[in-house]
C-alpha cells in the first residue's frame, strides 16, 4: 500500500509538478539565459511543433517527441498532442492510435503501451472535462456510420474498427461511470447491433466482434450487480459520526456510494428545530432547500441552504451543488434559512462538543492492532473512490452533475483522524496519562507507516503538530527522547511546501486557450488518476497482529470521538497547561 | 448532552399512517393535508409558559416504522411527556403501541407514574363502519396502563389543542401551560425545569 500515501497526498492536491528547475546555488531565484540561447530555445520549440490549421485557425498542435528525453519506454510515435479542439483530438486519436487494419494489441500490453504513449489513456480519463460523454458518443457514432457511398471499403472498415477498439478501451478504462450513463448504454446497445449487421454485410470485423462481446458482457454483469445493490440507504448520523450504510445485516465496508442511493440527514432551522430527509445522494442543494422548507413550513421567497460549522462559520451552498450531506465538515450541520436571517444561524449545542464516538479507551487497545484495523478501514474507503471523482472535485461537481460522495467520505476520514488525535490528548487531565497517550499516538503513526498507510500516518502527525498539542511543553518534555526524535523525523516527512501544489497546477494552467483544449494539463491530471488506478488495482496484504480485541478495536476505529473546532481545542489545551507568564 | 433547561420535550409515537404528523402540524401550524408523507424524525417548537416564565415546547414527531430503534430510545430518554397515537380505524395500530409503551416503562422506571402520557385515538371523524376500536376500548387500554385518554381528529381539528393542553396539565413537577400571557415576563426567576 505504499502508493496509498502518494495517493492521499495527490488526492487532496491533485497535483503533478509541471516543471522542476534545479538551481545552481541555493537561494538563487533567477535563472539567467542569454538572449541568444533564449531565441535558440524558442526556435527549437517552434521547429518541433506542428500546427494543423482549418480555415486559418489552429485546430491541433502537436509536438515532436525529442529523442533525448529520458524515458523508460521509448515511443514509436513521433508526435504528442499539446492542444487541440476536442473533435480534432478525437479524430487524431482514432487515426493514429487505433489500428484500422484489424490488429489490436491485447489488453495485457496496455500498461506498457500507456507508458510509451499515454495519449489514448489521457484522453479516456479526462475527456469529460472538454468533451462530455454525450458529445463523445455523437462523434463516435458519426465516425462509425461514415457515409461509404463514395468511399473505399477498406477505409470504411478501418473507421468501424477504430470506433470499436476505442469503445473497448473506454469501457475497460472507465468502467462503471460509462455503464451508469443511460445515453452511453443506449449507444453501446446500438453499436453492438450495428456491428452485427456490418459483420454480415462486409464479412469482416470478427476481431472487433469479440471486443464488443466483451464490452457487452461487462455491461450485463454490471447491470446485474447494480440490481442486487439497488436502493442502498446511507445515513449521516445526527451527532457528527461518519456516514454509514443504513441497512441491517450489511457488514461489508467496501460499498460504493451510488448517485441514486438514498441518504438520510437532518436539516435545521434557526430555532434548531429540524426535519429529517431521505433523498438521493445526487439531490441538488436547491431541491433539499425546497423539500426542507416545505416540511418545516417556512414560507419565504428567498431561502438559503447553509452549512454551519462547529466554529460557527456559515457556508452558503450553491443551488446547483450536489452531494451536499457527504461533503459536510466533520461536525457541520445543514441549515435552511431566509436570506435576510443568515446572521441568526448559530451552532447547535451538540456541535460545541465532541462528536459521539464508539465507547472505548484508546489505552485499552494494542497500538499495532489499532494501526492494522485503521489501515484496513481506510483501504476500503479508498477502494471506493473512482478516478473521476477527483476530476469532479477539482473542476466542481456541479459542472458534471456527478457526486463525489466516496471521495468526500475518504477526505472526511483524514480530518476525523487528525482531529481525533488532538481531541484525545486535550481531553486528558493528568499529565502522566497525557504523556502515555502522546507516546501511543507516535507509536501509532510509526505502525501506520510500517503498514504503508500514509493517509493515517499524515493525519496523525498533522494532529500531533496541531498547536493545541504542540504547545503542551510539559507533556513533550516528559516524553522519552527516543519518541521525541521519532516524532521530529515524522514531522520532517510531511513537507508543507508540497501543500496546494496541485491546486496551483490546476488553477495555474488554463483548461482551454483560444478554443483549444490544453491537453498538457489533461496529461498532468491523468497522471494522478493513473496513480490512483494503479493503487486500487493492488491487493492489500498485511499480516494481522495477534488478535486480542478485534471486535472492539474494529468498531472503535470506525467512529472516533472528535472536536473539530480549533478554538475549543486550543482553549482546552490552555486549561491543561496554562501559558507561563 | 447538556440539559436545555428551557425546553419541555414532548415525543409523539405511533404506527405508520395514524396521523402523528397531522396532529402535530394541526397543533403547531394549524394546517392539515390529505397526502401522506412518511416521517423519519422532525421537531417543532412552540412558546409556552412554565412556572410563569416563557419556555419552549419542543415536539418530536417520530417515524411509524421500526427502522430506527436507537433513535426511539434516545427520544424516550430525553422526553418529558409522551403522546401515543393510534387510529380508531385500525386495531393493529393500537396493538403496535404496546411494545412502545413497554420501552417507555423500561427506560423511565419508577418515575413512570409522574410522567404525562396520553393515549390518543385519532381519526375519530371517520364513519362508524370504518371504526375498529371503540371509545371504551381505548379508555380501557389507557386505564390498564395508568395513563390518560382522548379521541381526536386532526382533519376536523377536534380536540387537538385540548390534547396538548391536557398533556401539559398532567405535568405536576412544574406549572406548564399553553397560554403565554399575563405577567410572564415579570421576573427572571429560575424555575425547576432541569429536573422532573
Amino acid at each position: 500500500m505504499a502508493e496509498v500515501s502518494q495517493l492521499s497526498q495527490d488526492a487532496r492536491e491533485f497535483a503533478v509538478r509541471a516543471a522542476t528547475i534545479v538551481l545552481r546555488e541555493n537561494n538563487c531565484h533567477f535563472l539567467r539565459v542569454d538572449k541568444e540561447n533564449f531565441n535558440r530555445i524558442l526556435r527549437d520549440v517552434e521547429a518541433n511543433t506542428v500546427r494543423l490549421k482549418e480555415h486559418g485557425k489552429d485546430v491541433l498542435i502537436l509536438e515532436k517527441i525529442t529523442s533525448n528525453t529520458k524515458q523508460v519506454f521509448s515511443s514509436h510515435f513521433k508526435y504528442t498532442v499539446m492542444a487541440g479542439t476536442p473533435q480534432k483530438m478525437l479524430e487524431h486519436l482514432l487515426e493514429t492510435r487505433l489500428d484500422g487494419r484489424g490488429a489490436m494489441g491485447g489488453g495485457d500490453n496496455f500498461i506498457i503501451a500507456t507508458a510509451q504513449d499515454p495519449f489514448l489513456d489521457d484522453f479516456l480519463l479526462t475527456h469529460i472535462v472538454f468533451l462530455p460523454t454525450h458529445q463523445l458518443i455523437e462523434e463516435l457514432d458519426k465516425y462509425y456510420n461514415i457515409d461509404f457511398s463514395n468511399q473505399d471499403k477498406e477505409f470504411v472498415l478501418a473507421c468501424k474498427r477504430r470506433v470499436i477498439q476505442f469503445v473497448y478501451r473506454w469501457v475497460t478504462t472507465i468502467r462503471h461511470p460509462v455503464f451508469e450513463d443511460d445515453i452511453a448504454v443506449e449507444f453501446l446497445e446500438d453499436l453492438a447491433t450495428a456491428l452485427e449487421n456490418d459483420i454480415m454485410q462486409f464479412d469482416a470485423l470478427q476481431e472487433e466482434a469479440s471486443l464488443m462481446h466483451h464490452v457487452m458482457s461487462q455491461l450485463r454483469r454490471y447491470q446485474e450487480d447494480r440490481k442486487a445493490h439497488e436502493g442502498q440507504k446511507w445515513k449521516l448520523p445526527p451527532s457528527g459520526q461518519p456516514i454509514s450504510l443504513f441497512s441491517a445485516g450489511n457488514d461489508t465496508n467496501r460499498t460504493i456510494i451510488m448517485p441514486q442511493d438514498d441518504i438520510i440527514f437532518r436539516v435545521y432551522c434557526a430555532d434548531h428545530t429540524y426535519c429529517t430527509l431521505r433523498l438521493p445522494v445526487d439531490t441538488t442543494a436547491e431541491t433539499i432547500k425546497i423539500v426542507a422548507a416545505d416540511k418545516l413550513k417556512i414560507r419565504e421567497d428567498e431561502l438559503l441552504l447553509v452549512e454551519v460549522k462547529s466554529n460557527g462559520e456559515r457556508v452558503v451552498l450553491k443551488d446547483n451543488d450536489i452531494s451536499i450531506p457527504t461533503a459536510l465538515s466533520i461536525n457541520g450541520r445543514i441549515f435552511v434559512s431566509p436570506k435576510d436571517h443568515l446572521d441568526a444561524l448559530t451552532c447547535l449545542s451538540e456541535q460545541e462538543e465532541a462528536t459521539q464516538g464508539i465507547e472505548g479507551d484508546i489505552e485499552m487497545f494494542g497500538t499495532k492492532e489499532l494501526a492494522y484495523y485503521m489501515t484496513l478501514f481506510d483501504w476500503d474507503l479508498f477502494w471506493c473512490v473512482h478516478e473521476y471523482e477527483l476530476l469532479y472535485h477539482t473542476f466542481g461537481r456541479h459542472h458534471f452533475g456527478q457526486i463525489t460522495a466516496n471521495l468526500d467520505v475518504f477526505l472526511r476520514r483524514f480530518n476525523e483522524i487528525q482531529f481525533w488525535v488532538v481531541t484525545e490528548i486535550c481531553m486528558i487531565g493528568s499529565l502522566s496519562k497525557r504523556v502515555g497517550v502522546l507516546r501511543k499516538f507516535i507509536k501509532l503513526a510509526a505502525y501506520c507507516r510500517e503498514y504503508q498507510n500514509l493517509n493515517a500516518f499524515c493525519a496523525i502527525v498533522m494532529g500531533l503538530s496541531n498547536v493545541a498539542v504542540s504547545r503542551l511543553s510539559n507533556t513533550w518534555d516528559k516524553l522519552p527522547s527516543k519518541f521525541r526524535k521519532l516524532y521530529t523525523e515524522f514531522e520532517s516527512m510531511i513537507d508543507p511546501s508540497r501543500n496546494h501544489r496541485a491546486y496551483r497546477v490546476s488553477v495555474g494552467n488554463k483548461t482551454s486557450l483560444d478554443g483549444l483544449v490544453n491537453f498538457e494539463k489533461m496529461h498532468m491530471l491523468a497522471q494522478t488518476m493513473r496513480t490512483i488506478r494503479f493503487c486500487r488495482s493492488r491487493h492489500l496484504v498485511l499480516d494481522p497482529p495477534s488478535p486480542k480485541s478485534e471486535g472492539e478495536v474494529k468498531s472503535y476505529i470506525s467512529c472516533l470521538r472528535v472536536i473539530d473546532n480549533q478554538r475549543i481545542l486550543t482553549g482546552m489545551s490552555q486549561k491543561l497547561e496554562p501559558r507561563r507568564s | 448532552m447538556p440539559e436545555q433547561s428551557n425546553d419541555y420535550r414532548v415525543v409523539v409515537f405511533g404506527a405508520g399512517g395514524v396521523g402523528k404528523s397531522s396532529l402535530v402540524l394541526r397543533f403547531v401550524k394549524g394546517t392539515f393535508r390529505e397526502s401522506y408523507i412518511p416521517t423519519i424524525e422532525d421537531t417543532y417548537r412552540q412558546v409556552i409558559s412554565c412556572n410563569k416564565n416563557i419556555c419552549t415546547l419542543q415536539i418530536t414527531d417520530t417515524t411509524g416504522s421500526h427502522q430506527f430503534p436507537a433513535m426511539q430510545r434516545l427520544s424516550i430518554s430525553k422526553g418529558h411527556a409522551f403522546i401515543l397515537v393510534y387510529s380508531v380505524c385500525s386495531r393493529q395500530s393500537l396493538e403496535e403501541l404496546k411494545p412502545i409503551f413497554e420501552v417507555i416503562k423500561e427506560l423511565k422506571g419508577p418515575d413512570l407514574s409522574q410522567i404525562p402520557i396520553m393515549l390518543t385515538g385519532n381519526k375519530c371523524d371517520e364513519s362508524a363502519e370504518l371504526r375498529e376500536v371503540s371509545t371504551s376500548e381505548g379508555q380501557a387500554q389507557a386505564a390498564e396502563w395508568g395513563i390518560s385518554f382522548m379521541e381526536t381528529s386532526a382533519k376536523t381539528n377536534h380536540n387537538v389543542k385540548q390534547l396538548f393542553q391536557e398533556l401539559l396539565n398532567l405535568e405536576k413537577s412544574r406549572n406548564v401551560s399553553l397560554n403565554v400571557g399575563g405577567k410572564t415576563n415579570s421576573r427572571v426567576a429560575k424555575d425547576k425545569c432541569e429536573l422532573m
